[in-house]
């Protein structure tokens, strides 16, 4: 339905990161994993959040005086954000329906077909809010738009088969070949993530396989091995991306009060060292 | 590579060049006193002028490069206008002009003093006394490169026939005289050469002034035969054609389309490898940019600038895309060699090859933007409806720093319109302004509805403009007592058939172009006074003009609020609607007027470094601008608009008409670093089939050029698009740096 609604924290126009060409990436709030590097923190939970910039805010008071309840609890009414000279203050995760999503992707179409680019869902996990994602996927299709679905995959292999019809590509992310490892991580074993991909790779769907290079977590050139060995014993993915873990996300963990884990960027020779086991 | 010829050429433009110049003017403007004579028509002044020139001049030639051209007449930065750029003497080329100029000031002492007022309160810009006299030559070269100047001089001669009085033969006469000037000019090249070939023992320098010896005995009195001739021909033409003239040939043309036969000709007769013509290519481009020092910091008006450009790409005049191996060369020979002058303008459009689009973007995505885009989709209609058939619409270029040129035109431009003035006067109540300047604009107190205050807007912009063209008109139609241009004229399609000159209306065409300045930050103050005041009520209007006219102190809530509005480029509905109204209105009033020669007026979106000195000297504006702070470029959104993607901007530009800017608009857009080519390739595509028509794309990040700030030695080669140039972003002062720095940045 055009009404439904699903809770998103962005909608990022001119992406060219997450698919071909140039795209509008919608990310949906609510994640089932607890990756220790997740470079977008304030996805995992659900429900909107209160983003607080400490080194913006000059303590000038405005927002205190502009909140109907004085900061003391926070119904994300927003006049704080409103109110804030430097910007210091931003609510984190809001109600869309799909009318008002695909009226933002609508405005980039010219940009879709001038470069092969389209829509891509992701997140969060934006396999957890199917009924929003699966009208998304629908009514972009019926405007012509290329669609993409980035998941980590850990979901009933059924909500793949609801939005087969309408997904032109997926963008599935392995993070671990340990179960264990995986586990440790991110909170959740792989083995339904790994049982999925290789069901997903049996069918005629585009596949992006994507694997975030953390070191010293996956960064072992028999941790990639592992992966290459078992993507070799299914039907190959139109592609394998290996992605540096980067830092851009530390200083979002502050923002929403958690703590942060750190990890080293990897290096270029290194992304190559491991690149070229997979070639 | 061609670090011999660098060294050489650094060596002659960066010392000595104005002493040079000076000396040379002193001599030559005393040679023309004496031979001075009274009642001499102005065309014989000018003849004159040629004589002592070429009698005078002294022929430098470089033993590094292959190509000859440089008389040693003008300083390094001079493109061929007399002044000396930066300094308070007038070059041997301005004589006539600074004998006659007198007259623009006596026929009407009145009118002068209203015109340096209207200057003086920024109400508009030209670059001359009434109309540009000289700068923005649109020198068109195609006639010398088909015909040669013999080929020219036969045709006056042709035409002398069938002259119908003593002006015209006169005119036609000139002619023949200043073509038989080049050749003198060029025979006096190839004595030198021969001189120097005697004493010459280095066998690289002895091949190239051998081929300079041989070469100059004919051309450009012939036409050229080769690819190394026809670059000669260009080289030679636009430093002679400026040392005799007074005038800047502000272009080459289209480089590509023109020379692609020599090209290919020489190819086929197996005299040129495609090696050879890119060491040619790359000697022609660098011998320009060899003028200045590009680390030089840029403190004032047009101090880095050099009024060279060319146009490569767009298409044929059969509309099909052109992209030749000349074009590819040229693009790689200014990004190898990181070229900033001469200026290269590429043409685009939606059917633009690939292969084409990336080796621009190559060079703009890794920071070094030279490059000054241009889009054929937004740009060719708008030909279109000023009247030029299609092939003349499809065959243009862009002269000077962004100006639409055929060769049917002198090419007006540099002449700016500040509708932001009008809004200051009205918007502040300046009565002792608006009397100083003898326009009574309309002043926005009490406006009861927004129909009103728009009308209002309307009307003072209109009110402007018949100021304008009232000057210009009464004022500079006696340009043609002042100086007169034979050789220029020649070139431009029309005069020699008309056996006049194009200061007596002989060119082709003779429309008027204005550059308007302030679009932008109009419709958001338009938008923030009718958000604010008239549909939300929030504030009374008389309310809202204490607060600007206090330049917000004491309303920075309310300024705030001014600033969040919707306004020109977030891709809202009702900005762009009003932006689109705004324009439409404007043209319908541009088209109603007559110019200052009986042609139609155009009009267009842009200014040059005008964003920052007006902005410092215009009080506080509606849309939550303080007093002093800069103005937005063209119809580039107003820095004060935190816009966070570009496709709202570039979606914005899809709601305007470019038929209604035939003077051309430009828009600055910056995207980060290092973006994937397919996806610059994407944007250029979706770009063209919006109203963009000039696109000043830069590829960096506010966080880089801070740094580059800080640290400027870890960025020699970052250059960037300034206003209508490029420059190295190290050698911009702390100001033009900070004006770089606040705009809009897109991820």
């Amino acid at each position: 339905m055009i009404d439904t609604k699903a809770i998103l924290f962005d909608i990022q126009r001119n992406s060219y990161v997450d698919g071909p060409g140039i795209r509008t990436t919608v990310f949906f709030k609510g994640c089932n994993l607890r990756c220790a590097w997740c470079h977008n923190p304030e996805s995992q939970s659900a429900l909107p959040q209160m983003m607080f910039y400490q080194r913006k805010c000059t303590g000038c008071g405005k927002c205190k005086e502009k909140c109907p309840h004085h900061l003391e609890r926070c119904d994300f009414c927003g006049r704080c954000t409103l109110y804030c000279p430097q910007e210091a203050r931003e609510i984190c995760g809001k109600e869309y329906t799909v009318r008002e999503v695909l009226y933002e992707i609508l405005k980039d179409q010219s940009f879709y077909n001038s470069s092969g680019g389209g829509v891509t869902f992701s997140g969060g996990e934006c396999m957890l809010q199917m009924d929003f994602l699966t009208e998304m996927l629908k009514r972009c299709k019926e405007n012509g738009i290329h669609t993409a679905v980035d998941t980590a995959g850990h979901v009933p292999y059924e909500h793949f088969e609801k939005i087969f019809p309408y997904t032109d590509l997926f963008l599935y992310d392995v993070k671990c070949f340990d179960s264990g490892k995986h586990k440790q991580y991110t909170g959740v074993g792989n083995k339904l993530i790994l049982a999925n991909l290789k069901r997903l790779l049996a069918t005629d769907k585009a596949i992006w396989v994507r694997i975030p290079i953390i070191p010293s977590v996956n960064d072992s050139e028999e941790e990639i091995r592992r992966i290459k060995c078992f993507l070799d014993s299914c039907k190959p993915p139109d592609k394998v991306e290996l992605l540096p873990y980067h830092a851009m996300g530390e200083h979002k963990y502050a923002v929403i009060g958690k703590k942060v884990q750190t990890f080293s960027v990897p290096s270029e020779e290194k992304m190559k060292q491991l690149k070229n086991i997979l070639s | 590579m061609f670090e011999n010829a660098k060294e050489e050429l650094y060596n002659f433009y960066l010392h000595g060049d104005v002493e040079r110049a000076k000396a040379f003017a002193d001599k030559c403007f005393a040679r023309m006193n004496e031979r001075f004579e009274d009642g001499m028509t102005v065309t014989a002044q000018k003849l004159l002028q040629y004589d002592v020139i070429v009698q005078e001049f002294d022929p430098v030639i470089f033993r590094n490069t292959p190509y000859f051209y440089e008389t040693g007449v003008l300083t390094s930065l001079s493109d061929g206008a007399r002044s000396a750029k930066g300094h308070s003497f007038v070059q041997a080329n301005g004589w006539v002009y600074e004998r006659n100029q007198h007259l623009f000031i006596e026929q009407d002492e009145e009118l002068y003093q209203k015109r340096k007022t209207h200057g003086r309160e920024r109400l508009y810009l030209i670059c001359g006394p009434y109309n540009d006299t000289e700068q923005h030559f649109n020198f068109n070269c195609r006639p010398f490169l088909e015909i040669g100047a013999c080929g020219i001089y036969e045709r006056a001669q042709t035409e002398l026939s069938h002259a119908k009085n003593e002006e015209e033969k006169e005119f036609l006469d000139a002619v023949c005289h200043g073509m038989l000037s080049l050749r003198r000019m060029a025979e006096k090249f190839a004595k030198k050469a021969e001189y120097l070939l005697a004493a010459e023992a280095d066998a690289a320098c002895k091949r190239n002034l051998s081929l300079i010896a041989n070469t100059a005995k004919r051309v450009p009195w012939e036409p050229p035969q080769t690819f190394y001739e026809a670059l000669e021909t260009l080289a030679f033409l636009r430093t002679a054609m400026g040392s005799l003239e007074g005038a800047g040939p502000n272009t080459f043309g289209r480089l590509d389309k023109d020379l692609i036969s020599f090209y290919l000709a020489d190819i086929k007769k197996g005299i040129l490898t495609r090696e050879r013509a890119y060491e040619l290519i790359c000697q022609f481009l660098l011998i320009w940019d060899c003028h200045y020092d590009h680390d030089m910091i840029m403190e004032g008006y047009a101090d880095h600038e050099l009024e060279n450009t060319y146009t490569v790409g767009g298409c044929d005049e059969d509309g099909e895309p052109l992209c030749n191996a000349l074009t590819l060369m040229f693009l790689r020979a200014t990004r190898e060699e990181k070229i900033i002058f001469p200026k290269i303008k590429c043409r685009f459009s939606k059917n633009s090859p690939k292969e084409y689009l990336d080796e621009i973007d190559c060079a703009i995505v890794k920071g070094t933007s030279t490059v000054l885009l241009q889009n054929d989709d937004a740009t060719i209609p708008a030909l279109l409806r000023a009247g030029r058939p299609i092939k003349e619409a499809r065959d243009y270029y862009i002269s000077g720093c962004w100006g639409i040129a055929t060769n049917q035109e002198k090419y007006d431009h540099g002449s700016y319109l500040n509708l932001l003035k009008p809004f200051e006067f009205s918007l502040h109540n300046l009565k002792d302004k608006m009397e100083l300047v003898g326009i009574t604009f309309e002043c926005f107190d009490g406006c009861r509805n927004f129909d009103e205050l728009y009308q209002k807007v309307l009307r003072n912009c209109e009110l402007l403009l018949d100021a304008k063209l009232d000057v210009q008109t009464r004022g500079g139609r006696i340009f043609h007592k002042v100086d007169r241009f034979p050789i220029f004229s020649s070139t431009l399609e029309g005069c020699l058939e008309a056996h006049t000159d194009f200061t007596m209306d002989g060119a082709k065409y003779r429309d008027d172009y204005q550059l308007l300045f302030g679009l932008p930050n109009i419709v958001d103050s338009l938008m923030a006074i009718k958000t604010l005041v008239y549909d939300r009520k929030s504030y009374s209007l008389s309310e809202y003009l204490r607060a600007v006219r206090a330049n917000w102190e004491g309303y920075e809530e309310m300024r705030l609020e001014a600033v969040r509005c919707h306004g020109w480029g977030n891709g809202h509905e009702a900005s762009c609607a009003l932006a689109a109204k705004f324009n439409d209105d404007l043209y319908k009033i541009f088209a109603s007027k007559t110019g200052m020669h009986g042609g139609k007026v155009h009009m267009g979106h842009l200014t040059y470094t005008e964003i920052r000195w007006w902005g410092e000297k215009t009080l506080a504006t509606p849309d939550g601008r303080k007093s002093g702070e800069y103005f937005a470029q063209g119809l580039t959104p107003s820095r004060l608009k935190r816009i966070p993607c570009v496709n709202d901007v570039i979606n914005s530009m899809a709601t305007l008409d470019p038929s209604t800017m035939a003077a051309n608009s430009v828009i600055n857009i910056i995207l980060p670093s290092n973006i994937p080519l397919d996806r610059c390739e994407g944007f250029l595509r979706a770009i063209a089939d919006t109203a963009v028509q000039s696109l000043q794309l830069n590829c960096t990040t506010k966080e880089e050029l801070l740094d580059a700030q800080r640290h400027p030695k870890k960025y020699p080669d970052l250059i960037v698009r300034v206003t209508g140039f490029s420059a190295k972003f190290t050698s911009l002062s702390k100001e033009w740096q900070s004006e770089v720095i606040t705009r809009n940045f897109y991820d």
